[in-house]
């Protein structure tokens, strides 16, 4: 079987098409053609996976029989897959979650279905060649403990290999593929498929995973902004080598069966990092003799005019087929604005290929004068820089460095200058905009944390929000944008935020959460016991009761909701219009009734004007009544003078069992979750810092460098002071540190603390700073400041 | 004519202030009382240089000479372990430059007598960038590490930041105390003659310049 699984590299997945609930073409993508399933065989792909949500194309129990016009253009889709040459891979998708995942509290009704479906599934394409494949689940998961449910996934895939083998034709023999839990990698999970294929014994059983990288550099969080080891290049080696030794170097070939990056079209993974995790996960995945079959959702290969959109990432993918593709440490260059140009090196990655030639546009660049290469060192020379040192920032050129086997390593040479930020202000309850010249500079990474240490955004375990989900950059509109997830619930104090650049640059800004100035008056009621003058009932989206006596916080009655899906209760002022601008927070008391765990929205309405906001709730406790307190600015309408009414919303589609509601007011009081936050430039530390240089000490094996930081000034500077060792070389790690440190974080973006106390006017400290030895290159990083309150 | 014979000396101006920054350079006479290490069991002992680059991706902009090595009773032992841009022989000269861009490292083992001596002659050009090149000293003992000194955890004896053209020298005792060391700056001999070659030449200038402004008068 290794040998067939072989000969299906490389693989390419239909993704979000057949699988797209309920229709093929619900996700977006066209109907697939015979043309396109030629074309992807023409790209030089020996196998395709399909992958099938059979949910919405089947029947009720105890049936359950599938749709035939769906099964009929399965089959085609096959068919053509079939006749193009390639291997073909179907499954069960997103059934994993919509229904199978249900195994542990119904587990027969589930049994049931799954071997109705692949009971259907196999007598249709019993006698097809064994270049068809199925797999028996796509990512399986089941809610509850891994124990538990790995226990479920070998009953599963035990009662698929039974089913398949039982239907007769060529099914007898026909390869299956066995997920593993979440199709993850870690040991215990592939140790569980290993003993579901032992006990199965069958020889034509194929074990795959999935890969979509190291988590935290997948999605950009934590500061993992480098295809780097350990981290990284590790979690590879580590997954691909578990599998190549349980299964590969056992007899049973494995299929990587989709893989990728988590935040992809976007700028969270960076270009040149994106390229280079590609490039060595096929290439080790290949080492290690695993098939890979990459997730095109549509994003790679367009289905209309068969072009790769990306073809640099194709002709690395291609290339990773035979050998490996060249890269470097980066793919940036930058050249910094009002400072001297100088020769600057990047580390190349050769990987077995030899340097021909360094090309800048159509021109050939001249070795020894506008560029040297020693070892795997490029220095692009400054006289060959200086050119692009003027005029607009941003990219000036593509330098490539062409190899004599694969595609050229593409280097973006950047103009720039540090961007700068400005002051603000704004309010807690939604998005917040750092007003950011960029000036030519690529947004790395975000770093908040408040004075005390405590990290700040919504992952509180690292201080690096996750790009794109907390923060992200709005380069058109000059600004950082931190995400309607990031301040609400913060508390106040002071949040000293670093954004890091590609660059290497870290601009420091500050914002400061405060209550807002609160109003005072009475407040203006909309329910009590019954509507207020001039307020309507405008529910005929659900059925209520305004004079409803089961539950009731306060008086004699309350409002009773019972919604369908997606239904809402809605009431409307119709009387006199009322200012309502002095009014900050709506007020209102809820329950959930003897059931609870509704899911409600609320949003305002303003005339005709549903919005603009809205915000949830948590989910309903039964039996208890919530005092809920909503600032106006999080539903977009503080300050409003025309509020006409409001409604609460069922957030699912399905039925909500029945909810009260009672007391609604508006308040004039800030409500003590609405903030003020006032964005501010801090001041520079004052301090001063003067770098040694390197020396090897072959006691220690690290390479010392000793770092003075003086106070010029005649005024004592408040501690602690910290020294950051921003953009540290991807070659080394900050081993140890010596002389007055007092404190050393040795990790991926390290950091000392110099001293706790005040720094005396004009004293000095000496720090010395060991790095790890590297393998070549010399260790650079970017050491940054801080000290008293905007310290970390 | 006179416009040719003053753009002549300013051309001879030109040219002592180029070779004044093209030669920038540092000349030491070191001295080391090794006393503590005749006879110890930790040897054979290696001296050990290094020219590191700081922020110039191994320029070459820095270079080290030094020679005239004595070691009291002691020898030079073997031939050199060269990595990067280093060359020679203790028992003759040794030269290192900064083309390396992490590492420029020289070590020699040698027998201690009760002191050793040798001149160093260090270019001292800056490296833009903020990380000055750096040349170290150290001694290593029997397992090539270095001995431990009352430096700042780099174990060395001599540390020269190349952070201006007129750097700092730092030298460091053993931990112990027991190995000391003097670095002391040698007046640089080339330099005078230099000096003293372009102050004649612009005396004979203003000479001639003076006689022929008389003439024309």
């Amino acid at each position: 079987m290794q040998m067939y699984v072989e000969a299906m590299q490389p693989g390419w997945n239909l993704g979000n098409t057949l699988d797209a609930i309920p229709d093929e073409t619900s996700w977006g993508n066209p109907l697939v053609t015979q043309a396109l399933i030629q074309q992807i065989a023409a790209q030089g792909y020996k196998s395709i996976r399909i992958p099938i949500t059979w949910t919405a194309h089947t029947g009720a129990a105890p049936g359950y029989t599938i749709d035939p016009a769906w099964m009929d253009r399965v089959q085609q889709i096959v068919d053509w897959s079939l006749q193009s040459g390639m291997y073909v891979l179907i499954n069960t998708h997103h059934d994993s979650w919509q229904w199978i995942s249900a195994m542990p509290t119904d587990h027969d009704a589930v049994v049931a279905q799954y071997t109705a479906v692949w009971t259907q599934i196999s007598t249709r394409f019993a006698n097809y060649s064994n270049k068809l494949m199925f797999e028996s689940i796509n990512e399986p998961q089941f809610a509850v403990d891994d124990a538990t449910a790995m226990t479920l996934l070998d009953d599963l895939n035990t009662r698929f290999v039974n089913i398949v083998r039982a239907s007769g034709g060529a099914n007898a023999t026909r390869p299956l593929v066995l997920p593993s839990l979440h199709t993850n990698s870690a040991q215990n999970i592939i140790d569980s498929l290993s003993a579901t294929m032992a006990h199965l014994n069958d020889p034509n059983l194929i074990a795959t995973i999935h890969y979509y990288g190291w988590w935290p550099f997948s999605v950009n969080i934590a500061g993992d902004t480098k295809f780097n080891d350990p981290a990284s290049i590790g979690d590879v080696n580590t997954s691909f080598d578990n599998v190549y030794n349980t299964f590969v170097a056992k007899g049973i070939p494995v299929i990587v069966g989709e893989f990728g990056v988590l935040e992809t079209g976007n700028d969270a993974v960076e270009r040149g990092e994106f390229l280079k995790y590609f490039e060595y996960v096929t290439q080790y995945a290949r080492a290690k003799g695993l098939t890979h079959m990459i997730w095109d959702a549509g994003q790679d290969f367009d289905r209309t005019t068969f072009q790769w959109k990306d073809p640099e990432l194709f002709a690395i993918l291609k290339q990773t087929l035979t050998g490996r593709a060249t890269n470097a440490e980066s793919d940036l260059l930058f050249i910094k604005s009002g400072a001297p140009v100088q020769d600057t090196g990047i580390n190349l990655n050769l990987n077995g290929n030899n340097f021909v030639s360094l090309q800048d546009g159509s021109t050939t660049l001249v070795a020894g004068k506008d560029y040297t290469l020693n070892g795997s060192l490029l220095t692009v020379k400054a006289s060959e820089l200086a050119k692009y040192a003027s005029g607009a920032f941003g990219e000036k050129t593509v330098l490539a460095v062409n190899v004599n086997s694969g595609p050229s390593w593409k280097i973006h040479v950047r103009y720039y200058s540090t961007p700068v930020v400005s002051p603000t202000v704004g309010t807690n309850t939604g998005t917040f905009a750092i007003p950011t010249a960029f000036n030519g500079d690529l947004l790395s990474t975000l770093e908040a944390r408040y004075t005390n240490g405590m990290d700040a955004g919504p992952t509180n375990w690292t201080p690096y929000q996750q790009f794109n989900y907390a923060f992200s950059p709005d380069y058109a509109h000059n600004a950082v944008v931190l995400a309607n997830n990031f301040l609400p619930g913060m508390p106040t104090g002071t949040i000293n935020v670093a954004l890091h650049f590609w660059s290497g640059q870290i601009v420091n800004y500050q914002l400061t959460l405060q209550a807002k100035a609160s109003g005072s008056g009475s407040d203006y009621v909309i329910y009590d016991d019954a509507l207020a003058s001039g307020w309507n009932n405008w529910s005929s989206w659900a059925a209520n009761n305004l004079a409803d006596t089961t539950q009731v916080h306060a008086g004699s009655a309350a409002i009773s909701v019972t919604p369908g899906g997606w239904g809402g209760f809605v009431l409307q002022n119709g009387g006199p219009a009322m200012d309502t601008s002095g009014y900050h927070t709506l007020v209102f008391w809820i329950n959930g009734g003897p059931t609870g765990g509704q899911s409600i929205g609320i949003g305002p309405i303003q005339g005709s004007v549903w919005g603009p906001g809205s915000t949830g709730l948590p989910a309903l406790q039964a039996n208890t009544w919530q005092k809920v307190e909503i600032p106006l600015s999080s539903l977009g309408v503080d300050g409003s003078a025309g509020i006409t009414g409001f409604y609460f919303q069922n957030w699912t589609g399905t039925d909500a069992p029945t909810f009260y509601i009672d007391d609604i007011h508006l308040s004039p009081v800030q409500s003590s979750s609405a903030l003020d936050v006032i964005g501010t430039v801090p001041t520079a530390s004052t301090l001063t810092m003067t770098k040694g240089g390197f020396t090897l000490n072959r006691r220690t094996n690290q390479m010392v460098q000793s770092v003075t930081i003086t106070n010029p000034t005649d005024s004592a500077v408040t501690g602690p002071t910290y020294l950051i060792l921003d953009a540290l070389s991807w070659n080394t790690t900050l081993a140890n540190a010596n002389g007055s440190t007092q404190y050393v974080v040795p990790s991926a973006s390290p950091y000392i603390l110099v001293s706790n106390g005040t720094l005396a006017p004009h004293q000095s400290l000496t720090v010395s700073l060991a790095f790890t030895v590297p393998s070549s290159g010399g260790i650079t990083y970017n050491a940054r400041l801080l000290s008293g309150s905007s310290s970390l | 004519m006179k416009t040719k014979t003053v753009l002549r000396a300013l051309a001879l101006l030109g040219a002592l202030a180029v070779a004044t920054v093209s030669k920038a350079q540092l000349q030491l006479h070191v001295a080391v009382d090794t006393s503590s290490l005749v006879g110890n069991p930790g040897g054979p002992y290696s001296l050990d240089f290094q020219l590191n680059d700081g922020s110039g991706w191994g320029d070459s902009n820095n270079t080290a000479a030094l020679s005239n090595f004595q070691f009291g009773t002691g020898t030079a032992v073997g031939s050199g372990s060269t990595f990067g841009g280093t060359g020679g022989d203790l028992s003759s000269n040794v030269w290192l430059t900064d083309s390396n861009s992490l590492l420029n490292d020289f070590y020699q083992g040698f027998t201690p007598g009760s002191w050793l001596s040798f001149d160093l002659t260090l270019t001292t050009n800056v490296d833009g960038g903020g990380t000055p090149d750096l040349f170290s000293f150290a001694i290593l003992d029997g397992a090539l590490m270095n001995l431990p000194t009352q430096s700042l955890g780099s174990d060395t004896f001599m540390e020269i930041n190349l952070d201006s053209a007129s750097p700092s020298v730092a030298t460091f005792a053993s931990l112990d105390g027991l190995i000391t060391i003097t670095a002391t700056p040698v007046p640089e001999a080339s330099t005078y003659g230099l000096g003293a070659a372009a102050l004649l030449a612009m005396m004979g200038l203003s000479r001639r310049f003076s006689r022929r402004q008389k003439v024309s008068v």
